[in-house]
């Protein structure tokens, strides 16, 4: 049952983790969070650790969450979860890569021949989360946190316009991700100087809660209650130290939109997820 | 993403090509298109059929202007991951659906997907994709994210391309009228818009309230272009505006709607005005006319360009009595013309000190307090009217008040500026009437020890509690605050025996026991004095002309807040009302509950129910007050005599959330949900006529107790009639587990929210053909909802989003708290929720929402 409370009040841990009732056989809405939260960071891990293409990292996640799936690889990791998930995601995601690369050639055939996707493969080695070296889970740390930085920044223009403040998100864009200045921002929107400052002063403010949130929903999802706390204080901690190393939250802000143009943008890949899922409902049907 | 029959080539080339080639178009020729392209849409609408393919390669530039492509696709797939380009905000969280190009076809198609949304939306939205694109040359995302993709936009084009966006629900291009509406208020794009049609701009007009922003939600007011709202406040909204007949920038304050309405109000705004508007003064702003438009009242006056003084005491926090001086001088001088005209300001305070660029000082709202005031209702206005940091005792005491109350805001106003903290400083608006009416302030040399004491003495002297130890004009203010300009003695008014006032008032101290007598009097009549508007507001009456005025008393912090009820000794954990909302119970989290009678804004008694062993979770309160049950995590479930303090405990037993236990409001029958039972128990005789085994996580219960609402793990919402303990209904919409229910309290409505956020209102006056109203999706888990009787309003307080108040028809959020993390209630009328606020539980008023 239930998700966080907050500070005043606090009830005993009733509520399923997300990977409990994944691995309880979760529903669809369950499986998209999975796949919305993982997707991208999937994505992002092949595409700069494996030097892959974007169709073809695609198909790496895609690859990735079918092993989780038909490997059971989430019900060992839920009865033992000594490592984080994010880990036991990115050493599948290389094995996959890896087992890739050795197949690719055959992969085509593989598919005609038997109608069988590549994780059907019963030479798929056993799967550990310490298969992921730390240098492994450092590259996938940081997909996942540009992606959750990037969900943080595109749900705070989305409530910033629906507030009739658009120009407060278009001020923090500007300066952040197009390197105008305060003054060129306030020419652009034909906005008073002082006002473009008041509302950076706010944005920044909004980001910071933004990320927040993100960062404890995304804990909420997948701690039992009575961890959440702790956990969510050691993933905001690390992202402090993740983001210090990187320039701060605005370098990385810029990071994550320099590599996206607004109509090619990487961090959308509904098309995908919703692909994936109607694959899975196929696997799950087929297994029941 | 559209299907359908291929097209044949033409010859004619399309706004694609030519916007390709010859790039953008300017703002007049962007909206002469759009405006002839909508028409064709609104043509094809009527027609009983969407076009689904609105952009610029299906859009022909022919001599006679553009021709929109003759509708051919079939239907379109939107949803959740559909482009931005192609799928309006409404739908983007929904899952996918294929929808029909037959506008009857489509809305059946989106009503059996449980998405309420006009299906001719996907056209308007593509017409505002499509404005964005002639204008910008770039994608929707780059105009909602860019300054510079923005500002190839003239602002005046903004608000159409977002109201046919949809970016905010209150302000959205429903139609093609609507969208052709919008175009027409613009004009032709140059900024300098029409002058005579904008009655008819009612697109824009939707946003007046909300929040502060520098876009203003309409393009003219009468003969002024409005250009940026630069202000907000209890009496209204101001904007900078531009009058073009005599080329100058003018200030415009709009009055609040609620006052608007009231034709006693307007009479008497109009009283004021004219008369303030005769007062000419380099130290008052000045009125240059008042004025209607489209039911909207304003009036417009002098365009400062500058800071308030609020502004810059946030900078400078304090000043030397050598900068303050010509500061206070300048201001003393503008009010002593106002009362020479026999004008009283009654809320003189940093925020209505304008100082200009060249370091003039301007009196702004002179005349506005008097025209909200009522006279025959002087007790309550003269105490709820103004800023309560700045109130004169006599206002604070309900007396009527006379020039020298802005002489007494004047003496707060000089020991702020010169102390750089106020003389009083309390939790509450209303201990900080008490302070003002009774209180002596800390001298102002212990903040201030350099202080001249000439300087302390006019202070002393102006801020003296009975209003004739006070300087008796600001004449003679003025003329001590010369004195001091040029190095010689003041008089300190007509006596000059002030500082001995000053001096006396720790005698005060020997009139305790009387004083505190006062105070009691006082404090109850202004709780009374909110309370009863309080119940007035929840009345279904029009709202009366003390309602704004009521904003006055709240905390500075919170504008909203109407009251707050003080009594725990520990932080509050839940709060609801009766159903009659009379009363209210909460709880905290040293596991004690209270009960509140709303109309004294008080605890019934001393003393707090105490029993719970563990945090109470529950908590509920008859119409009557007497009964309350509740719920702890110490599994017990208790049923207390509010009277007595005493309480037994049910055979029942409590679970570990809330949203399992409910009173009817005849405090007779109690509900509650046992994991895997639901009970219906009958306190008259302690049967329990309603047990059901099954998956119960949520219960609710008609306010008569004649029905009740569960739901459980087996995502569906059940139905009982408690008396017969037979099923009546199943309500089958929601995908997850049922979390949270309420039924209105007239049993009509049933709203219910699932693991997953989503959450769905049934009409069930027919119980076995229920009707879905509407669907929200909020993805975060819910913790309570509570339905308005008429079901028009829906509280919900979730894990992630706080506190939502939600206008049920039309999905729009009315009242948003992310910061509410505990359990608040709501009347039953739907216009006051009750918030946990640290120890206390602030009563708060939910926006209308217009």
């Amino acid at each position: 049952m239930p998700g966080s409370w907050g500070s005043f009040v606090s009830f005993p841990p009733t509520r399923h983790t997300l990977i409990q009732r994944l691995v309880d056989r979760g529903g669809e809405a369950d499986w998209r969070q999975f796949l919305a939260d993982y997707w991208v960071p999937l994505c992002l891990f092949a595409e700069r650790y494996g030097r892959l293409s974007a169709a073809d990292a695609e198909d790496v996640a895609a690859a990735t969450f079918e092993v989780l799936l038909r490997k059971r690889l989430l019900e060992q990791w839920a009865s033992d979860p000594s490592a984080k998930l994010r880990t036991l995601l990115c050493a599948v995601g290389k094995h996959v890569m890896g087992t890739r690369l050795r197949t690719d050639t055959r992969r085509k055939d593989l598919m005609r021949e038997h109608g069988r996707s590549l994780t059907d493969r019963d030479d798929l080695p056993t799967i550990k989360a310490s298969d992921a070296t730390d240098g492994e889970v450092d590259v996938f740390y940081g997909a996942w946190i540009e992606a959750l930085l990037h969900n943080a920044v595109e749900g705070l223009m989305r409530s910033l316009h629906e507030q009739n403040k658009g120009d407060y998100f278009r001020v923090l864009y500007g300066r952040v991700c197009e390197g105008l200045t305060m003054r060129q921002i306030s020419e652009a929107l034909g906005v008073k100087l002082a006002s473009v400052e008041n509302y950076d002063k706010a944005v920044r403010r909004d980001l910071t809660r933004a990320l927040e949130s993100q960062m404890r929903q995304h804990v909420e999802r997948y701690t039992p209650d009575k961890q959440v706390a702790d956990e969510y204080r050691r993933e905001w901690d690390r992202l402090g130290v993740y983001l210090k190393a990187h320039g701060g939250v605005e370098q990385v802000v810029r990071h994550v939109y320099a590599s996206a143009s607004p109509d090619d943008d990487p961090f959308v890949r509904d098309d995908a997820i919703q692909q994936t899922i109607d694959r899975f409902t196929d696997i799950i049907h087929q297994s029941e | 993403m559209a299907t359908g029959n291929a097209r044949n080539p033409t010859e004619r080339p399309t706004l694609a090509g030519t916007l390709s080639a010859d790039g953008p178009l300017d703002a007049p020729a962007a909206l002469a298109l759009i405006e002839a392209v909508t028409r064709q849409a609104a043509a094809c609408h009527a027609n009983g059929r969407l076009h689904l393919d609105i952009d610029a390669a299906h859009i022909r530039m022919t001599a006679n202007g553009p021709a929109l492509d003759e509708p051919a696709a079939e239907s379109v797939t939107l949803g959740r991951g559909v482009s931005d380009d192609l799928c309006p905000p409404e739908l983007r969280d929904t899952p996918r659906v294929k929808v029909p190009a037959s506008i009857g076809a489509a809305r059946d198609t989106l009503t059996a997907a449980g998405i309420a949304f006009d299906p001719k939306r996907i056209d308007v939205y593509r017409l505002g994709v499509l404005l964005c694109r002639v204008l910008t040359g770039d994608i929707v995302a780059a105009y909602l994210r860019s300054p510079q993709t923005a500002a190839r936009v003239p602002s005046d084009v903004r608000p159409v391309i977002n109201a046919a966006l949809g970016l905010r629900a209150d302000n959205r291009c429903a139609t093609c009228d609507d969208l052709l509406a919008a175009i027409a208020c613009v004009g032709d794009g140059t900024g300098q818009g029409h002058t005579a049609t904008d009655a008819a701009c009612g697109v824009n007009d939707v946003a007046v309230a909300g929040p502060t922003s520098d876009e203003p939600p309409f393009t003219h007011l009468g003969p002024y272009r409005i250009d940026a709202r630069i202000g907000h406040g209890g009496m209204g909204d101001v904007y900078r505006g531009f009058d073009a007949a005599l080329d100058r920038v003018v200030a415009i304050k709009v009055l609040p709607d609620e006052l608007a309405r009231q034709p006693d109000f307007v009479a008497r705004f109009h009283a004021e005005a004219r008369a303030v508007a005769k007062l000419v003064h380099p130290n008052v702003v000045q009125i240059y006319a008042i004025g209607e438009d489209a039911g909207r009242y304003f009036f417009a006056m002098q365009y400062v360009p500058g800071e308030s003084m609020t502004q810059l005491l946030e900078r400078r926090t304090r000043l030397t009595t050598d900068e303050a001086l010509p500061l206070l001088t300048q201001a003393v001088e503008g009010l002593a013309a106002a009362h020479d005209q026999g004008l009283i300001h009654r809320d003189i305070k940093p925020g209505n000190l304008l100082v200009d660029d060249t370091g003039r000082v301007l009196i702004s709202d002179f005349g506005l307090v008097k025209a909200a005031q009522a006279e025959s209702a002087i007790t309550v206005t003269g105490v709820v009217m103004g800023t309560v940091d700045y109130i004169a005792p006599e206002q604070a005491r309900g007396e009527r008040v006379d020039t020298r109350a802005d002489l007494y805001a004047l003496g707060v106003l000089m020991y702020r500026v010169l102390a750089g903290r106020l003389p009083f400083n309390a939790d509450t608006p209303t201990a900080m009437i008490f302070l003002h009416a009774y209180e002596a302030p800390p001298p102002i040399e212990r903040f201030v020890p350099d202080l001249p004491d000439a300087w302390r003495r006019v202070i002393d002297r102006l801020m003296q509690k009975a209003p004739d130890d006070r300087y008796p004009s600001a004449r003679a203010l003025l003329a001590d605050l010369h004195a001091l300009r040029d190095g010689r003695v003041p008089t300190f008014g007509r006596d000059g025996s002030g500082a001995a006032h000053v001096a006396s008032t720790p005698a005060h101290g020997r009139r305790a026991p009387l004083m505190i007598a006062m105070i009691l009097i006082v404090g109850l009549a202004v709780v009374i004095a909110l309370s009863l508007q309080h119940r007035a507001d929840t009345s279904d009456a029009p709202p009366d002309p003390t309602a704004v005025q009521l904003a006055a008393t709240a905390p500075d912090d919170d504008p909203e807040v109407v009251t707050r009820l003080i009594g725990h000794a520990a932080p509050v954990t839940l709060v609801d009302y009766s159903d009659n909302a009379r009363w209210a119970v909460s709880g905290d989290s040293a596991n004690t509950l209270r009960v509140w009678d709303l109309s004294s804004a008080s605890p019934v008694s001393s003393r707090p129910l105490v029993g719970h062993a563990g945090k109470i979770f529950d908590a509920c309160v008859s119409d009557d007050g007497e009964r309350v049950v509740s719920a702890g995590d110490d599994g017990s479930i208790r049923v207390w005599d509010v009277a007595s303090g005493a309480s037994r405990i049910l055979p029942e037993q409590a679970t570990d959330v809330p949203g399992r236990l409910a009173l009817s409001a005849t405090g007779d029958v109690v509900a509650i949900g046992e994991l895997r039972r639901i009970t219906a128990r009958d306190l008259r005789d302690d049967t329990t006529p309603l047990r059901v085994d099954e998956s119960v996580y949520a219960v609710s219960l008609t306010g008569d107790g004649r029905f009740a609402a569960s739901g459980g793990w087996d995502k569906v919402v059940h139905l009982y009639d408690v008396k017969t303990g037979e099923r009546l209904a199943e309500l089958s919409s929601l995908h997850e587990h049922v979390y949270a229910i309420s039924i209105a309290p007239n049993g009509d409505t049933v709203a219910a929210a699932d693991a997953k956020g989503d959450l769905c209102v049934w009409d069930v006056r027919t119980p076995d053909a229920p009707t879905l109203v509407n669907r929200f999706n909020l993805y975060a888990r819910v913790w309570r909802l509570r339905l308005s009787r008429d079901a028009k309003r829906l509280l919900v307080r979730s894990g992630e989003r706080g506190m939502i108040v939600y206008d049920v028809a039309s999905g729009r959020t009315l009242f948003n708290r992310d910061d509410v993390t505990t359990l608040p209630g709501l009347s039953p009328d739907g216009r006051f929720v009750l918030i946990p606020d640290g120890n206390n539980v602030d009563v708060v008023r939910v926006p209308d929402g217009r």
